[in-house]
């Protein structure tokens, strides 16, 4: 459904010197400064599924989803969604598409929700009996069948994202672009719009690329993800890929008794593996997973442990560490 | 766009700007009230300080009639505070969201701006109808059926060719950071060339048959004279038929502006 | 006073700073005004074709009071504009506690704090315009009459300044500003035509109550007819009035601000 072929997009901005004189010298000549937000992006996706798009402020995520929404023009590549060129804005592309900005409002700030849906039934052209089941459905699902003739600027964030949910799903979107749907919510409103958006895709199966910086989004949305760095696509797989791939490591967590020796020696326990935290009541360790057992032996060995124990890196360190890994990681 | 489309973007429009609240009312009236004042004034001074009893075709009481005309007749046509959201959706990343929505932007723009003139339209008609009645019609002018309907249609298209005239000027927020002084210089030079500031048979000669040729008569003074029953069908018929051309000029102007400026677009932030 | 000064000057450097981002709009703003200019001289010109005289002003007296005109309109913009602009807008949104915990006058703060710098480039188109109309002018005018009516522009500018704040303050009670800023829009012209135009009720009005007569017409009057002493003694006793009733007024509105805010 959604076919992207090293799709590239640099931006020119103006840089300028600071102070006064710098100001008058631009005022007749700027200086251009090209940055690529995008570089050389290829992947695909099907009819069902979610992918998870991550990567550091100004890594490219948004502007790679405003391209395959038909927003911005790319500089270089091609994608096709849908067997469209987004940006051609072709009206029977658009009929099948939704993007939804958490950070940004799109519905009218001065209207109550329900009359924004009946504006967004006209514009989609969307036949009553279908508009009404529709309505009725993504409401019940979102417990908001009360809110519906309130104006939208008196609405809670939380219930405000859900009638941004509505007005993107109420046409029936075949392709759903997600851009950081759970920001700024509490953890009870970004949980029910995580189930809500795992509901929705059973039953309507709608391909859905979600970008968001909360890893408990991606753990429990995707299966799949895609990592930018600088542009560029560093990862594409899935989850427990990730986890095989790049956990080398195991953390090792040893609580220390009391005793007189004081805090351990640190050129000692350097030896077992990386430090995390050394004192005189805790050692944490980053170790190889092939030498955990043998460090484990070691430290009860020589310390007074009181209680041991040894965890996975969690998921959202690991691809922190790929996004901000300097060498390439492609698989 | 379908019709249905455009007429509800208009309703929802109104009921927006009808909810105003009183000092919005207020305000328009009491605008109204204070430029037509100074309308008067100057217009009585001109005819006193001249002596003569006709001035540029018109009777002072002609001339009065004319400016009360012209005033609300100009609100309609400009629409109100329409003038800016354009450019605004280029710079504050508004535009993204129509850019998803399966219908053109202009045209919903429009649509949206026509919604806004229903408090201008009120006005004409609850202010307007007043001075008809208190001054009589004065000499050289002739409200009839045909004088009013031609008067509609002159001022459709002039909201019509108003709007074309910001679009591509509002289009160049794709490149600058504010067109703000590019819509008032616009909205300046059409106050003096379109006949809102002085009637333009007050003008010389010669620059009267140049502003024959521009579009800005059309959009105040064109529409008033039909109204007020100053023009023939053949006068009528040729400034609809100028009007026709500049908006399809404007509409291809406006275009290649909009297609180069919508790649520029980067719908704020990265 | 002279923290105030420097204050200032950082001001002004600031926003010379930052309208040089926004470069097109500089040279939009330059074009603008330009053709403001035009379009008044236009204007009256037009009239003029018609007539000898405007209530009572002659064509070439019209172009000096036309010069006063551009002369306080660009101080206004390049001063104070901007900032009146945005006040009642600061107001209605709470914005204000960020000024007010600043050990600096909120309403100097408030009123100047964001100097024109695009602007500041037609205040030299407007000081020629205003040179070439008095060089132009048919009698000779002397040094001393000039001075005093560019003094007097100045505190015309002052007055200006003072009504625009009168407008705007009710914000701090009406919670939208907007009706009475458009209402003062509206009101402008009363300024910028001769009062000579003006009869009856009206002008007095215009000379009392709302003092827009003042701001332009009084010191081309002062200058042309000679009536220097009686019209700088109106002039200067409206400002101070309305001065003290700005302050006055500007002092309840922050309390009131102060005691609505939680």
């Amino acid at each position: 459904m959604i076919d992207v072929e090293n799709l590239g997009k640099t931006f020119s901005v103006h840089a300028k010197e600071p102070g006064l004189k710098g100001s008058l010298k631009a005022l007749f000549r700027r200086q251009v400064v090209t940055k690529p937000a995008v570089r050389d992006v290829r992947f695909h996706v099907d009819e069902g599924e979610i992918v998870g798009l991550v990567g550091a402020n100004g890594a490219g995520k948004t502007t790679l989803v405003k391209m395959l929404a038909g927003i911005i023009y790319p500089t270089a590549g091609d994608a096709r969604v849908l067997g469209f060129r987004p940006w051609e804005r072709d009206n029977r592309f658009r009929r099948q598409i939704a993007l939804i900005m958490g950070q940004k409002a799109q519905l009218w700030w001065d209207l109550p929700a329900e009359d924004c849906f009946l504006l967004l039934k006209e514009i989609y052209q969307i036949p009553q009996d279908r508009y009404r089941a529709a309505l009725d459905e993504l409401a019940t699902l979102l417990e908001v069948r009360t809110l519906l003739n309130i104006q939208i600027r008196r609405l809670s964030l939380g219930e405000r994202m859900k009638m941004e949910l509505i007005a993107a799903l109420l046409h029936r979107p075949r392709v759903v672009y997600l851009d950081e749907p759970t920001i700024g919510l509490d953890l009870t409103a970004q949980r029910a719009i995580r189930d809500f958006i795992l509901r929705y895709r059973e039953e309507h199966r709608p391909a859905m690329i979600v970008t968001s910086h909360y890893m408990e989004d991606i753990e429990r949305l995707c299966r799949r993800i895609l990592i930018l760095r600088e542009g560029e696509l560093v990862f594409d797989g899935s989850l427990e890929k990730v986890v095989r791939t790049y956990a080398e490591h195991k953390v090792v967590t040893a609580h220390l008794a009391r005793t007189e020796n004081g805090a351990p020696v640190s050129s000692d326990v350097e030896r077992l593996g990386q430090i995390e935290l050394c004192n005189d009541v805790t050692i944490r360790l980053r170790v190889e997973r092939a030498r955990v057992a043998e460090v484990a032996a070691e430290l009860l060995r020589r310390y007074p442990v009181a209680d041991i124990a040894i965890e996975e890196i969690d998921i959202g360190t690991i691809i922190e560490r790929i996004q901000r890994a300097r060498q390439e990681v492609r698989t | 766009m379908t019709p249905r489309l455009f007429w509800h973007v208009c309703g929802v429009e109104a009921r927006k700007r009808m909810s105003y609240r009183v000092d919005f009312w207020l305000s328009s009236i009491g605008g109204f009230l204070a430029q037509l004042g100074v309308a008067y004034f100057i217009v009585l001074a001109l005819f006193h300080g001249s002596g003569r009893p006709t001035i540029g075709g018109f009777t002072f009481q002609g001339m009065i009639l004319y400016y009360a005309a012209v005033i609300l007749l100009g609100r309609v046509v400009r629409g109100t505070e329409a003038d800016q959201t354009i450019a605004q959706d280029i710079y504050e990343g508004g535009l993204t969201r129509y850019l998803l929505y399966p219908t053109s932007y202009t045209v919903f723009k429009y649509a949206q701006n026509v919604g806004t003139l229903v408090p201008a339209l009120l006005q004409l008609f609850l202010l307007g109808a007043w001075f008809p009645l208190a001054l009589g019609t004065p000499e050289g002018a002739r409200i009839t059926g045909a004088s009013i309907a031609m008067g509609v249609g002159a001022s459709v298209l002039a909201s019509v060719l108003y709007f074309l005239l910001v679009w591509p000027i509002q289009a160049i927020a794709f490149w600058a950071d504010n067109v703000w002084s590019l819509m008032l210089a616009h909205r300046i030079l059409a106050n003096l060339m379109g006949g809102l500031l002085v009637p333009l048979t007050l003008f010389p000669e010669w620059a009267q048959r140049a502003l024959a040729l521009l579009p800005f008569p059309l959009l105040f003074a064109f529409p008033v004279d039909a109204l007020l029953g100053r023009l023939d069908l053949h006068q009528w018929l040729k400034g609809i038929a100028l009007g026709l051309l500049w908006c399809t000029a404007l509409i291809v102007i406006g275009r290649a502006v909009w297609r180069r400026g919508d790649r520029r677009y980067a719908g704020v932030g990265i | 006073m002279l923290r105030y000064a420097r204050l200032y000057a950082c001001f002004v450097r600031f926003s010379f700073s930052r309208a040089m981002e926004f470069r097109m709009d500089f040279f939009f703003r330059i074009g603008m005004d330009a053709l403001w200019y035009f379009v008044n001289l236009a204007f009256f010109w037009v009239l003029y074709r018609h007539t000898a005289s405007l209530g009572g002003w002659g064509y070439d007296q019209v172009l000096v009071f036309v010069g006063g005109v551009f002369f306080v309109d660009a101080l206004h913009m390049t001063i104070f504009s901007n900032n009146l602009w945005w006040l009642p807008i600061t107001i209605n949104k709470g914005d204000l506690d960020y000024y007010l915990v600043r050990p600096v006058s909120s309403l100097f703060f408030l009123s100047l704090r964001d100097f024109a710098a695009n602007s500041f480039v037609n205040l030299f188109m407007a000081l020629g315009v205003l040179a070439w109309t008095l060089a132009h002018f048919p009698e000779p005018l002397g040094a001393l009459p000039v001075t005093l009516y560019i003094a007097m522009l100045f505190l015309g500018l002052f007055l200006y300044y003072v009504l625009h704040m009168l407008f705007l303050i009710p914000s701090f009670w009406m919670h939208t500003g907007g009706g009475l800023r458009e209402i003062f829009y509206a009101l402008e012209p009363y300024a910028t035509r001769p009062h000579g135009v003006f009869r009856g009720w009206v002008r007095r009005i215009l000379v009392s109550l709302l003092p827009f007569a003042l701001i332009m017409s009084f010191p081309a009057q002062a200058l042309l007819e000679d009536l220097a002493l009686p019209v700088l003694a109106h002039m200067a006793g409206a400002t101070a009035a309305a001065f003290l009733l700005m302050l006055w007024l500007w002092r309840r509105g922050l309390r009131a601000y102060v005691s609505a805010s939680s």
